[in-house]
């Protein structure tokens, strides 16, 4: 059926370009935002994601391992793995430190060593974009982020708690927002902390991670009846704790920037539509006169409406994409992750911004005065 | 045929005051007169006379302050604007001076816009205009925009919208008035053709060219009616 309204849109097509350009970069913005959001929730997460473990034994009340300090005596993995359905045991050392960046000597910057077993590997970096994987006593896996942001390659040093480390690899996806890990040998990371008869968790990992709810149940039991206060995770949950940090912290920050993105947009909108509908004013009159109902003229608003909205939604969602992939470039602590909860959402946000657009145009038509016809 | 259909066109002491009190104007003051099928009345005056507030009286498009209006039966002055619209759509045709055709449209499109509106199938409304518009002499113009056509072109295709519903009542405000002798003759021999099919015509004019297709000429003067004379049809 011939549309009045897209008609009217395309018939004035400098306009239009301007109009889409607003909205594809309102949807890029929207975007762009919730992208960082989710980038952060799964940058953040990823350790616990990629680590070898099923359930995390920590010191009773942990929470996370971020803002809750565990302390655990060592010897326990023995009574863990008597417990059934427990298929292998591993130690986690590490927390927050200060590390001195040796090319810029007073330069501190905090990073959280993790120690790891080097024969299993449990616990230690997943990905390396160059070096090695494993690091010997004296050295040091930095996250590329850090190693980028403090000019650090292959063989330089660093200093962390008195003890110096050479850098031997960089790893990827290591970084957690506010600083990145770094891995050491687990020898290494007592030396460090100088708690050699201390570690933070215990990682489990279970024969049927099905029943790895019932299994930390029992890891809490039988060490409880040792009288150590646990409290023992699952994946899940320790995951689940993380994001609830994250969220807490930057919801506040990301939320009224989407808010300021959804506002643009619908300004964009909104002024595209009423200056369209001021300039064809006449027209509109013109459809009136002749029989065109509020109906018919409501739907040629929205159809104008949305034909923008979602032309702006197209454009803006290939400029996310680009944007996306340029970032990490420019910015590499930001991981912007577009997934399809992203597009829906900012797709849903782009449907309401053209219905609450549409919204003055429409009472504007509504109140057009179709005897103006009549005058020269 | 009924007396009342025959007077397809019925305006009953029909007064129009536009403001209240002191500055209160009154643009049409007791006017009446009935226009039946196949007529072409003519609706003479000078500027301020009342013309065009009777004629957007007579569309329902403004409502009288008191008087009747019926257009085949039906008193208009009780309708809803729903109503309204609908009983527009359905049996009046507009033409207007400046041609008031959509800028974003063909001519093909401006022509099918009232069946549009009425929810007739595309197919079947793009070859009922292009019919009409090959009628009018427009075949080679009809895949053209309003800027690219000619006044008189513009004003036959303003002549199609109107007449694409098969409407009972064609109400034109000065329909002539931007056009040369002969197109502007076109134009009047379209009007003067669909009212000899029974069909109605009520023109607003200053152009004593129309006044040779007329069949009745009203004339009016400071908002009433002071003369409804045969004319030269």
């Amino acid at each position: 059926m011939v549309s009045i309204a897209r008609k009217n849109l395309f018939h004035e097509k400098g306009r239009l370009v301007i109009s889409v350009g607003g909205v594809a970069f309102s949807t890029m913005l929207i975007m762009i935002l919730i992208g960082v959001y989710y980038g952060i929730f799964t940058e953040s997460t990823m350790y616990l994601v990629k680590t070898r473990a099923d359930l995390w034994v920590g010191q009773e009340g942990i929470h996370d391992t971020w803002h809750t300090y565990s302390l655990l005596p060592r010897g326990l993995d023995k009574e863990i793995r008597q417990v059934g359905g427990v298929k292998d045991v591993h130690e986690f050392i590490g927390r927050a430190i200060r590390a001195k960046v040796s090319k810029v000597y007073d330069k501190e910057e905090t990073i959280y060593i993790i120690g790891f077993d080097t024969k299993t590997g449990v616990g230690g970096p997943w990905e390396i974009v160059k070096g090695k994987r494993i690091p010997r006593d004296g050295q040091v896996i930095v996250d590329r982020v850090f190693a980028t942001r403090n000019n650090i390659d292959i063989g330089d040093k660093i200093e962390v708690g008195g003890v110096e480390l050479t850098v031997v690899g960089v790893s990827k996806d290591t970084f957690v927002l506010v600083y990145s890990y770094a891995f050491v040998t687990k020898e290494d990371a007592e030396k460090i902390f100088g708690a050699e008869d201390f570690l933070n968790y215990y990682m489990v990992e279970v024969e049927n991670p099905f029943f790895a709810k019932k299994v930390a149940d029992n890891v809490k039991s039988r060490l409880e009846g040792l009288g150590v206060k646990v409290d023992v995770l699952t994946k899940q949950e320790f995951i689940d704790n993380h994001k609830e940090v994250i969220d807490e912290s930057f919801s506040a920050i990301l939320l009224p920037l989407v808010f300021i993105g959804f506002f643009i947009g619908v300004t964009v909108i909104g002024l595209t539509l009423y200056t369209a509908t001021l300039e064809k004013m006449k027209e509109y009159a013109i459809l009136k006169a002749i029989g065109a109902g509020e109906a018919f003229m409501t739907r040629i608003v929205l159809e104008q409406a949305f034909t923008i909205a979602m032309l702006g939604f197209i454009a803006g969602l290939i400029l996310s994409f680009l944007a996306a992939s340029w970032v990490p470039n420019i910015a590499p602590e930001f991981y912007v992750e577009i997934n399809m909860q992203n597009i829906t959402m900012t797709f849903a946000s782009i449907v309401v911004m053209s219905l609450v657009a549409a919204l003055i145009p429409i009472r504007r038509l509504e109140r057009i005065e179709p005897a103006t016809v009549f005058q020269a | 045929m009924s007396e009342e259909r025959k007077r397809l066109l019925e305006v009953m002491d029909v007064t129009k005051i536009y403001g209240s009190g002191r500055t209160a104007v009154k643009a049409v003051d007791s006017v009446s007169f009935t226009i039946g099928r196949g007529e072409l009345v003519l609706l003479m005056g000078p500027s301020g006379s009342g013309k065009t507030t009777l004629l957007t009286l007579i569309s329902g498009l403004l409502k009288p302050t008191s008087g009747n209006i019926k257009i085949d039966g039906i008193e208009i002055t009780d309708l809803t604007q729903k109503e309204l619209a609908k009983l527009r759509l359905e049996k009046i045709g507009f033409i207007f001076q400046h041609f008031n055709l959509l800028t974003a449209l063909t001519a093909l499109e401006n022509v099918m816009v009232p069946l549009v509106i009425k929810g007739v199938r595309e197919g079947e409304a793009r070859k009922k205009a292009a019919e009409l518009l090959t009628n009018f002499g427009l075949e080679d113009r009809m895949h053209h925009k309003p800027e690219d056509l000619s006044g008189g072109e513009q004003q036959r295709v303003a002549v199609a919208r109107a007449v694409i519903t098969d409407p009972d009542i064609i109400i034109a405000d000065e329909p002539t008035a931007n056009l040369d002798s002969e197109k502007g003759r076109e134009v009047m021999e379209l009007i003067h053709a669909m009212v000899k099919r029974g069909k109605a015509a009520i023109i607003a004019s200053h152009d004593p060219r129309v006044e040779g297709f007329a069949d009745r000429i009203l004339r009016m003067e400071d908002g009433r009616l002071k003369d409804d004379v045969h004319g030269g049809a």
